[in-house]
């Protein structure tokens, strides 16, 4: 796709974000989590939802390969420009959202010079560099022309890419002390989630930015599976969650569908993100427009959908009385993300959207079918 | 007078104890808080020495003291249970901590490098207790008005307090700026500066009820060692395995 007229608006749009969002981005860089409404029973706010949903959104590489080199999809190798472009760019949009969670960004040397292997959060480090490794080496790869380098790294990024979406959920799940975290189901949750996004992002990136409507129809195919799936197992989690006779964990599911930020659970996750997207692909499913808007439906639903899942089990505390023992709006079970944190989140977004406008101009080829695949145009 | 009651201060004793410890190799201590809850009122002097102890801003408490109200009217109790770190024997919030900067050191106390940290939180999550805290860099003084009156300036405010050094794990931290401790993981270290020139810590000294004590698990003849055996033992979550150091009389 050509850098086009209709490009400008969502550039003007980016460029208003990336320069509204800065002070968010200066806030943090300066005053940290100072400014933050972050206490230490509620550590993990929008922040690390931000950082989960741009991962999960990196996961389309991982999808459009696994159907390519697993299930003989090959027709789907005709974006794997564009889908190397939107995990790298991705990739790029977590590391800062998640660097800029840090009370101390400027000491991430640590993770190399005094690593821990018992630590989730260390090989989740080591994964998201590969993946972006790999990435990086699979778009000089188009660039270039080289289909054999091309294919190694797809196929490398399979199982690299699965360890890094499952670590970020194993991440989770070995936090006992919140047991609406814990428990092997939410390593496998979290790849599905993120292949459902990621799946989400490519789906628009193929019609809106490939015009490839034969891919984008396949894709929503797959997208309708994954979203069943993903129904099933959220049903199952809060199905288990209720009957299973933990009030703890009863608690945080409550705190997700009915707390202070249920609205977007509903309406944005719920609503938007899951059956929006699940009638358009039943509706339109002959419509690659259709299914590209559900697509972007999804993308636009999981923010809210990260945000509960990570908020709402710290509302829960981690023994009876502890919030009220010591009065502080730092010690409270409550989390309203501040006017610093929405504009960091603004700037994380806008630069992901500026990266897609952009793409084109700067990386052409990877915005093209790659140059093996051009005597098959159609 | 009663045959049964102490002969001297429970703290005399500690104290004696304590500098048994310290005199053979300190590192075969083996540090261990045990809180008799008939003893505790609620008085919060423990939770307020300790602040004071480490200069700990807003937000950030190591021992708080929890309260519950049982039953119903009119045999209505309160019940008090203050909550410093558990020390625990398998620290979860060690095994997250992707920079390896906090661990358990050789007497058993669950410790943190300010200047490793680098403030992912992942610890306090980790922490069945919710005995970490993160620093935020708030400030008492805050809101105190800046110029000179019939009170204080915030200047003149801050000079008692926020102006000194926190004196944790042995070294001088400075007055509140933004490096660390600020941004970082904190939590109780029982008062290991204090430990080091044969103090107990704040909590224990300030008990008015006796009701925290502390001494060395390893030493057969302590105080400590003799409530651990008593049939009112209990610890907080034994069912998460991560054996804590600190035990409760119920």
């Amino acid at each position: 796709m050509a850098y086009t007229k209709r490009s400008n608006p969502l550039l003007i749009v980016a460029g208003l974000g990336l320069l509204a969002g800065l002070y968010g981005v200066f806030e943090a860089l300066v005053y940290r989590t100072e400014p933050t409404g972050l206490g230490s029973y509620v550590p993990w706010g929008l922040g690390v939802a931000l950082y989960l949903l741009f991962l999960g959104l990196s996961a389309g590489g991982l999808l459009v390969n696994c159907l390519v080199y697993i299930l003989g999809k090959k027709e789907l190798d005709r974006i794997a420009g564009v889908v190397t472009y939107a995990t790298l760019l991705t990739e790029v949009c977590a590391g800062i959202a998640i660097a800029l969670d840090l009370g101390h960004w400027e000491r991430m040397y640590r993770f190399i010079v005094s690593p821990s292997l018992t630590s989730p959060m260390f090989w989740m480090l080591i994964f998201f560099n590969a993946v972006l490794l790999v990435y990086a080496i699979k778009a000089l790869a188009i660039v270039t022309n080289n289909q054999p380098l091309a294919r190694l790294c797809s196929l490398v990024s399979i199982p690299v890419s699965l360890c890094f979406y499952a670590t970020n959920g194993y991440f989770f799940s070995i936090i006992t002390s919140h047991p609406a975290w814990s428990g092997a189901f939410t390593t496998i949750w979290f790849v599905l989630a993120a292949l459902l996004s990621g799946g989400g992002l490519v789906t628009a990136l193929a019609w809106f930015s490939q015009d490839e409507s034969e891919v984008t129809l396949r894709l929503g195919r797959t997208l309708a599976v994954l979203l069943a799936c993903f129904l099933i197992f959220e049903w199952l989690y809060f199905s288990a969650g209720y009957r299973g006779g933990r009030p703890d964990i009863a608690a945080a599911l409550t705190a997700m569908l009915t707390g202070q930020a249920a609205w977007s659970f509903w309406l944005l996750h719920i609503g938007l993100g899951l059956f929006l997207p699940l009638a358009l692909l039943l509706v339109g499913r002959n419509s690659p427009a259709a299914v590209a808007w559900a697509g972007l439906c999804i993308v636009a639903g999981f923010l809210a959908y990260r945000y509960a899942f990570v908020v709402a089990p710290q509302s829960v505390p981690m023994l009876p009385g502890l919030d009220k023992a010591w009065q502080d709006p730092r010690l409270t079970l409550t989390y309203t993300p501040t006017l610093g944190e929405w504009l960091l989140t603004l700037w994380v977004f806008s630069l992901g959207l500026a990266g897609f406008v952009v793409g084109p101009r700067l990386f052409p080829r990877l915005f093209s079918r790659p140059a093996w695949l051009q005597p098959l145009a159609r | 007078m009663s045959p049964s009651l102490p002969l001297e201060d429970p703290l005399v004793r500690m104290h004696r104890e304590l500098a048994r410890a310290l005199n053979k190799d300190p590192d075969k201590a083996k540090w261990v808080m045990v809180i008799d809850l008939a003893r505790c009122i609620g008085c919060h002097a423990c939770a307020v020495a300790c602040v004071s102890e480490n200069k700990l801003p807003p937000g950030v408490v190591y021992r708080p003291v929890m309260e519950e109200e049982i039953g119903a009217y009119p045999n209505v109790r309160r019940r008090f249970l203050p909550r410093p770190c558990m020390q625990c024997e398998n620290p979860p919030c060690v095994a997250v901590c992707p920079v390896t900067a906090t661990w358990k050191n050789k007497q058993g106390v669950t410790v943190i490098d300010y200047d490793r940290c680098i403030g992912c939180r992942y610890c306090l999550t980790a922490c069945p207790y919710g005995a970490r805290c993160s620093d935020f860099a708030g400030f008492y003084t805050n809101a105190t008005a800046e110029a000179d009156g019939l009170i204080l300036g915030r200047k003149a405010a801050a000079k008692g307090y926020e102006d000194a050094a926190a004196p944790e794990y042995g070294k001088a931290w400075p007055p509140r700026g933004h490096g660390s401790p600020i941004g970082n993981a904190r939590k109780c270290h029982f008062c290991q500066h204090r430990l080091a020139v044969g103090q107990l810590p704040s909590c224990v000294t300030s008990c008015i009820g006796r009701a925290t004590v502390f001494g060395d698990a390893n030493d057969p003849a302590s105080y400590v060692r003799e409530c651990m055996g008593s049939p009112r033992v209990f610890r907080l979550k034994e069912e998460q395995g991560t054996q804590p150091n600190v035990y409760y009389l119920a």
